[in-house]
């Protein structure tokens, strides 16, 4: 059973209730992906089926090498399915061409990495305009959306810092702002407190959880860290490559 | 010169008396490509650093194009990265996510360079630096070897007049070593660049003239022995009359 | 060298019986040391009749195996002359397995490839027994004994050493698997490198680039291009002791 207890008694059930126009943004049917070696093939992923709503928060658990990141690298198309299919607003991932499924990713996806992911020689600010540069959007018009986007994430004091001045969770921090700029649908991240100690760790799963709210946006939270079932709306635990939702 | 290095001393930051590099003094000229070798933890990485204006020297001064780049204001200082030193970091982790051609037209993009022309640029330094096959891969797609001369293409979008490379050519295979260390080697003498890189080893350094060996925090001199230790005279023992066993 | 002056050495210790000598000297050397008895007979009797050692204890006629011997005035003098003497010059060995691989021609190089697998099998099997022998030092407890550290500098030099020949192996293997791939030329009576299809556009982007960057090289102006902002000042603004630097 799930508990929540951030004072909101709605359980996982009223919560979709709550929403009912809430549609499913991404569908996994019966998803499977295999690595073959020499010697064996290995199940990474096997037959999962699995749905994000709109605005949904999702944890997925499980130990390292449960086939979590691959599942994730699926659903950001960045690596095909051997089976099954993977569909993202009604459309599947396998008809994309390269360049639908790289403007898919750029425009629809926001990502969030243990390892922060930072350009090392860029500011902040310029960190988070990156995703809007490559999309062709004007300097002042993405240098403007970025600073709006620290100072949703409460960095406006630290926009000109380089990721070597900023601390772990200030990393993290420029990490979501740059995740959220694009104003994506979904937000995918791979164990963004991994790296981080308790206190910073919490604060930004707080930001995380915050995200469906106050942007709209879908977040899909692969950990190892049970402290981020607290804020999910549905947890999934992943074992040998196969899904099983926890009750 | 455009880098000079004037007797560069810094202490390590957990101690007062132990140090990273200790009375480094080094030049680079356009044209010149300038290899330093030697162990992790010799002190090369703080040395490219230092000339890049990234860390400050404890004592010594550093010159960059008849300036003190050392007592530049940070803001100065990020301005010539950006426009003038390009820096290679060998070792750096890739950023997920990225196709080669974004990571390198990223530097362009960021100053203020029109989409276009960042992306035509991009394309022309892969090409040069044989690494256009893998324009539309992501960076954690492709070979060690394909990655540094990545990097490297990224460094010349900005068309530097130096270029600091950290380790680029370690760990790769010699044909690859030989295939970067020939495009640094070209780029020195037709682009006028001048180039410093490191490497773990003098074998990756190809090309480099000098090559100068850093160890413990000292660039070794190859014209006479390094100063001080003291030379410890054989103490006259006293012969034993008795065998013993 | 000889051994004449490593004997001096250890008879500055202390006395002893040739066949002491013998065994000490490999374990104060290492195993690059090691003499046969006919050969450690012949220095010291030649040492003894230049006056550099003398017998001091023993009996049995003429034998020198019966007897201990100790270092002379003359013989500690010719120690000290030899010790401060001719600088240590840097020797590189002459190598028969590099000379036979360089006049292989196209038509041997597998089997030079496979004179340097044998090389390496039989360096990784020497390391494993230096190694062995410094690894069953015992440098554990209160004391550090000289004589033993000094012995382990002895035998890391030689583990330096072949592992330096180990690296030579793998390097000289990727060289001629290379050559192998036919990616070089060789004289006329040998077969032609494949020529790269890139090789043209490859050097026509670089003239192009180098030649752009070249030309703006001596001059501190910026390289011609209308989108660049106005150069970087060329008076610098001191601001002493300023550093952005912290990692």
């Amino acid at each position: 059973m799930v508990e929540r207890d951030d004072g909101d008694a709605r359980t996982v059930t009223a919560t979709t209730l709550e929403r009912p126009q809430a549609r499913a943004l991404l569908e996994l049917d019966s998803v499977s992906k295999r690595y073959e070696s020499v010697s064996e093939t290995i199940h990474a992923v096997e037959d999962v089926d699995m749905s994000v709503r709109e605005r949904e928060l999702v944890a997925l658990l499980g130990p390292s090498g449960s086939g979590k990141t691959t599942l994730l690298l699926l659903i950001a198309g960045l690596l095909r399915a051997d089976g099954g299919s993977v569909r993202f607003e009604g459309r599947d991932l396998a008809s994309f061409t390269k360049s639908e499924a790289l403007a898919y990713r750029r425009t629809k996806l926001g990502f969030v990495f243990q390892d922060f992911n930072l350009s090392a020689g860029l500011s902040a600010q310029e960190n988070v305009c990156v995703p809007l540069l490559l999309r062709g959007v004007p300097h002042g018009e993405a240098h403007g959306r970025a600073r709006a986007s620290l100072a949703q994430v409460g960095l406006e004091r630290r926009l000109t810092h380089t990721p070597d001045r900023l601390s772990g969770g200030e990393k993290q921090r420029v990490a979501i702002a740059r995740a959220l700029v694009g104003e994506p649908k979904l937000i995918l991240a791979d164990e963004a407190t991994g790296s981080l100690d308790t206190e910073t760790g919490d604060a930004v799963l707080e930001l995380l959880a915050a995200l469906p709210r106050e942007h709209g946006a879908a977040v899909v939270l692969v950990t190892h860290d049970i402290r981020a079932t607290r804020h999910a709306d549905r947890v999934l635990q992943m074992r040998d490559g196969r899904l099983s939702e926890l009750q | 010169m455009l880098l000079s290095l004037q007797a560069i001393s810094k202490r390590r930051d957990d101690s007062a008396t132990r140090m990273t590099l200790d009375d480094v003094t080094l030049q680079v000229g356009r044209g010149q490509v300038v290899g330093v070798f030697g162990r992790s933890g010799s002190g090369k990485t703080t040395l490219l650093q230092i000339a890049a204006g990234l860390a400050a020297p404890d004592s010594g001064a550093v010159s960059y194009d008849g300036q003190r780049l050392d007592r530049l204001s940070s803001t100065e200082r990020l301005r010539l990265r950006r426009r003038e030193i390009a820096c290679v970091w060998g070792s750096r982790p890739p950023q997920r996510g990225l196709s080669v051609l974004d990571h390198v037209q990223l530097a362009l993009l960021v100053d203020h360079r029109d989409r276009r022309d960042a992306s035509r640029r991009a394309r022309e330094a892969l090409l040069a630096c044989e690494a256009e096959h893998c324009e539309r891969a992501r960076l954690e797609e492709i070979s060690d070897g394909e990655r540094q001369r990545v990097e490297i293409a990224r460094a010349l979008t900005i068309e530097p007049k130096l270029l600091l490379a950290d380790s680029p050519a370690s760990n790769l295979s010699i044909v690859e070593q030989e295939t970067i260390m020939r495009l640094l080697a070209t780029l020195a003498r037709d682009a006028k660049v001048a180039v410093l890189i490191t490497a773990g080893d003098a074998q990756a350094l190809i090309g480099a003239d000098p090559v100068l060996y850093l160890s413990g925090g000292r660039i070794v001199d190859p014209h006479g022995t390094r100063q001080g230790g003291t030379l410890h005279r054989f103490p006259g023992r006293a012969r034993l009359a008795a065998a013993d066993g | 060298m000889s051994a004449k002056h490593a004997l001096l050495g250890l008879l500055l210790d202390t006395p002893a019986y040739p066949y002491q000598l013998a065994s000490r000297l490999e374990q104060r050397l290492g195993p690059s040391w090691e003499v046969n008895s006919g050969q450690l007979y012949q220095t010291v009797k030649t040492m003894e009749r230049d006056g550099l050692i003398e017998r001091v204890q023993g009996a049995g006629g003429g034998r020198e195996d019966r007897h201990v011997f100790a270092i002379t005035d003359d013989g500690a003098r010719e120690f000290e002359r030899w010790f401060q003497g001719s600088p240590d010059h840097v020797r590189l060995p002459r190598r028969p397995l590099l000379a036979k691989i360089t006049f292989a021609g196209p038509e041997r190089l597998a089997e030079a490839l496979a004179k340097v697998d044998t090389y390496e099998s039989e360096c990784a099997a020497r390391l494993a027994g230096v190694a062995r022998l410094r690894d069953e030092l015992t440098t554990d407890g209160p004391l550090v004994r000289a004589q033993e550290l000094l012995l382990r500098l002895n035998l890391s030099t030689d583990v330096i050493q072949l592992e330096g020949e180990l690296r030579w192996a793998a390097h000289a293997r990727e060289l001629l698997q290379w050559l192998a791939e036919g990616e070089a030329v060789w004289p006329s009576r040998h077969r032609q490198a494949r020529s790269g299809e890139r090789r043209h556009d490859r050097s026509g982007a670089r003239k192009e680039l180098f030649g752009r960057m070249a030309r703006s090289a001596p001059s501190t102006a910026p390289a011609g291009d209308a989108q660049r902002g106005p150069d970087a000042p060329r008076g610098p603004k001191r601001v002493p002791g300023e550093d952005d630097a912290s990692g």
